[in-house]
């Protein structure tokens, strides 16, 4: 055997493996997720004792908490940009809206309404400080309107800020303002 | 193409699928395993949130309601689940569901609830402490999170 073509079969066997590889892990990535959701499933079934109806009914009560949940975390997240920040308060209150008329998450509908309220205070404190002040208003009547609904005793404005406040810092501090160089 | 070259690719081809599926396998298996058992902490994060706050600000009927919702939620999370850790949650969200029955003054609705909680921290390994003892220690964990602003 020559010099040079043991250096072609060794750079084209290199190749083939890592190609192999990259193939493999995919695979072995897809066989894995069904054979954990698959082995979670079970464990499950076999300890738990929710019936089958019972427990898809939880799951699907669980991926609406979830919903929210993401959509919430988008707007921490972004806090340190304002725009991004806006366009993501705008976004959990579409995927709020959207999930409040969803026939399934019905049972689960004041949960919803308590996250679109406070997104709706977030939105028009964002809003005054852009001084859209007809838009603010707006998000805040939208925002009472639903705390009203949900039995609050004080859903003023006043109120209503401090609870969303509160809940964004629950979140993570608010990032602090740059002060500009001297 | 020779036959050594022929079995020198088809042993990298095997060799890397097999190290490759192997890899995967077990890295994404263990990676949503984590995540799945993860999500028991954090997925009624959004229904305590709720429940604290509409029993904080809500009358009591609508706070009792949201208290039920998030005990219905954590019952069936322990029946799915049953060492999923939620008793310390269970007893605390009956104990609020006990102070809401005090504030309607409706006692046997109150030492109901009672009873509830007393089974979940018991259940969870905690001590038993008398119904006022553990309203009390309620009251003051709460007092502390209003001091923190919330």
């Amino acid at each position: 055997m020559t010099r040079g073509p043991i250096g072609v079969w060794f750079s084209v066997a290199l190749t083939i493996f890592v190609l192999s590889v990259w193939v493999g892990s995919k695979l072995g990535s897809k066989l894995g997720a069904e054979f954990a959701v698959y082995q979670y499933r079970r464990q499950q079934q076999e300890q738990g004792t929710l019936s089958a109806a019972e427990r898809a009914h939880f799951n699907l009560v669980l991926s609406e908490l979830e919903s929210i949940q993401t959509l919430y975390t988008y707007v921490l997240a972004t806090r340190h940009d304002k725009k991004l920040n806006k366009t993501c308060l705008l976004n959990e209150i579409s995927g709020l809206e959207d999930l409040e008329h969803k026939a399934d998450a019905q049972q689960i509908r004041a949960v919803v309404n308590v996250d679109l309220g406070l997104a709706y205070v977030d939105a028009s404190m964002a809003e005054q400080q852009d001084n859209n002040e007809e838009l603010a208003g707006g998000y805040m009547k939208s925002a009472q309107s639903l705390f009203q609904s949900l039995g609050w005793h004080d859903y003023s404005e006043d109120t209503l800020r401090h609870v969303a406040k509160a809940e964004l810092d629950i979140g993570g501090p608010e990032p602090q303002k740059e002060e500009p160089r001297k | 193409m020779t036959t050594a070259a022929k079995i020198t690719y088809f042993g990298a081809l095997l060799v890397g699928l097999s190290i490759g599926a192997a890899l995967g396998f077990h890295n994404t298996t263990v990676t949503i395993q984590d995540y799945l058992s993860l999500r028991q902490v954090t997925d009624p994060i959004v229904l305590r949130d709720f429940s604290y706050l509409q029993y904080r600000y809500a009358d009591p009927q609508h706070a009792e309601a949201a208290l039920l919702i998030l005990v219905n939620f954590l019952e069936d999370m322990e029946k799915l689940t049953p060492d999923s850790s939620q008793g310390q949650s269970l007893a605390t969200a009956y104990i609020r569901l006990a102070l809401v029955a005090d504030a309607t003054h409706d006692p046997e609705r109150s030492s109901a609830y009672m009873e509830k909680a007393r089974y979940w921290y018991r259940a969870k390994g905690g001590r038993d402490y008398s119904d006022s003892e553990m309203k009390a220690a309620l009251k003051a964990a709460d007092a502390r999170m209003e001091s923190f602003g919330r």
